[in-house]
Order: C-alpha cells, then sequence, then structure tokens
C-alpha cells in the first residue's frame, strides 16, 4: 500500500521515518552544539577572570548559557521523544526549540542596536 | 514504513504524530527564524551603508591598523560574511519549506526544509569545535584570547 497525502485520512499527514531520523539527527547535534557552546562560556569566563573584563564577560556567560540550555533541552527531550515514542516529550522540546530562536534573535537585535549606535557615535 | 513483504505501511496509530500542537510549535519555530534573519539581512545592509558612506575613514583606520594587509583583512571579512549568509541560507531554507509543508501539509516539503535544519546544526558543531579549539589554543598556547 501506497503511503498517501490525501485529505481526509488520519495518516494524511504523519511523520515519515526519514523526518523522524533527520529530525533525531538534528536533535542529537543541537546537543553537541549546546555543549560546546558551554565550554566556550567556561573558557571566557576563566580567561576574562585573568584579563580583569569579568563584568562583561559575566553578561556575555549568562545570555549563552540561558540560551544554550534551551537548546540542549530540545535535543534531549526530542531525541528522548522520538526514541521513546513520546509525544509529550516531542512537543516540549520543539518549544525549547521555538523559545531558543526566539531569544537567540531577540538578543541579536539588541547586540545589532548597539553596535550600530556605537557605530554610529563613532562616525558622526 | 516497509512491513517485512516490502510493503509500505501507513504509520501506526500509536506513533508520534504530527498534532495541532506540533504544526503550531513548527509554525512559530519559523516565525522567529525568519525575525532572526530579518535581523541579521538589516544588519548586513546596514553595516553595507555605513561601509559606503563613510569608506574613507573606514579605510585609513584599517590602514593604520594592518598597514599592507588591509585589503587583505577587508576581502576576508567580506568572504567570511558571504560564507555566514550561504550558512544562513540553510535556516532560511528550513523555515520556508517547513512553514509550506505545514500549511499545504506535505510531508516532503517539511522533510526537506528539516534536513536543511539538520545540515545547519551539524556545521555549527563543526565550527563550535573549531571555536573551541581556538579558544584552547589562544589560551594554553598564547596566554590569551
Amino acid at each position: 500500500m501506497e503511503e498517501t497525502n490525501k485529505p481526509g485520512s488520519i495518516f494524511e499527514f504523519s511523520f515519515t521515518e526519514k523526518l523522524k531520523g533527520d529530525i533525531r539527527m538534528a536533535a542529537i547535534w543541537a546537543r553537541v552544539v549546546a555543549i560546546f557552546s558551554f565550554i566556550a562560556s567556561a573558557i571566557t569566563l576563566l580567561n576574562s577572570m585573568r584579563n580583569g573584563s569579568l563584568f562583561f564577560a559575566c553578561i556575555m556567560t549568562a545570555i549563552s548559557v540561558t540560551v544554550s540550555i534551551y537548546l540542549f533541552n530540545f535535543g534531549a527531550k526530542t531525541k528522548k521523544g522520538i526514541e521513546n515514542v513520546a509525544q509529550d516529550e516531542l512537543e516540549e522540546g520543539l518549544n525549547d526549540l521555538r523559545s531558543y530562536f526566539k531569544i537567540s534573535g531577540i538578543v541579536l537585535l539588541v547586540v545589532m542596536i548597539i553596535v550600530f549606535l556605537i557605530i554610529t557615535i563613532k562616525v558622526l | 514504513m516497509e512491513d517485512l513483504t516490502g510493503e509500505t505501511q501507513a504509520p501506526s496509530l500509536f506513533d508520534i504524530t504530527i498534532s495541532e500542537s506540533v504544526i503550531y510549535s513548527f509554525e512559530q519555530i519559523c516565525k522567529w527564524v525568519f525575525f532572526q534573519l530579518y535581523v541579521v539581512g538589516g544588519s548586513i545592509v546596514l553595516g553595507v551603508l555605513i561601509a559606503l558612506l563613510d569608506s574613507d575613514s573606514i579605510e585609513r583606520s584599517l590602514y593604520s591598523k594592518f598597514g599592507e594587509y588591509t585589503y587583505y583583512v577587508a576581502g576576508t571579512f567580506v568572504i567570511v560574511i558571504i560564507i555566514y549568509c550561504a550558512f544562513l541560507g540553510l535556516l532560511f531554507n528550513f523555515a520556508l519549506k517547513v512553514k509550506k509543508g505545514m500549511a499545504k501539509q506535505d510531508v516532503q516539503k517539511v522533510e526537506q526544509g528539516v534536513a536543511s535544519l539538520k545540515i545547519y546544526f551539524i556545521l555549527s558543531g563543526i565550527g563550535g569545535m573549531l571555536y573551541i579549539l581556538t579558544l584552547v589554543f589562544g589560551v594554553v598556547r598564547l596566554g590569551y584570547t
């Protein structure tokens, strides 16, 4: 029997094996990225303690860790949800990915505004 | 999904499904990805405008720092931005295809979009690894980052 996408079927729009595999793989790599981000934040913080620029580094580390926690949760929950066929965990994982992109987008906007203000002040 | 006879089966009722909640989450993810891409795009356009408006002083400032290597540094910077844009193209592809796929209930489109997200995270992971190696090398060998 061929998989169909006809409206009205209860199977009309469901996770295929390829889709599940890709989401699982994305979740695994997202967790790797989050772990690297934790390590990089720790190294930056330790290095700034030595250099004396602790205040700025603390703010950057706090933001980076907060964003990375969402990414890590996405990776962990989504992988678990797909492997254990747990719909709730999959949905929670996707919500974490949404929060990750939301927070990182807002942080990026704020950083860009600050950078352009500094550049504009310097240029003028 | 294939059974032992090689025939394709519909997914089990007890399998995970693309529920209303999953569709909503994907739509929200796409919305925030587009927001992030608009911010980056706007920043690049503004950066180019500032560079064009104040090209003389930027060139002088770069020349005082890098001397004869000024144009190599500027060229490298432009290449890095182009690579970064290509990298963000994966996110754009993800958001566009998943949004369309969810709206038209087209699983293949969603698959293509999620495949882009997978590649984005794989490349981010490799980039992150290189960044950590650079940080560690900077701290251990040179004493600073």
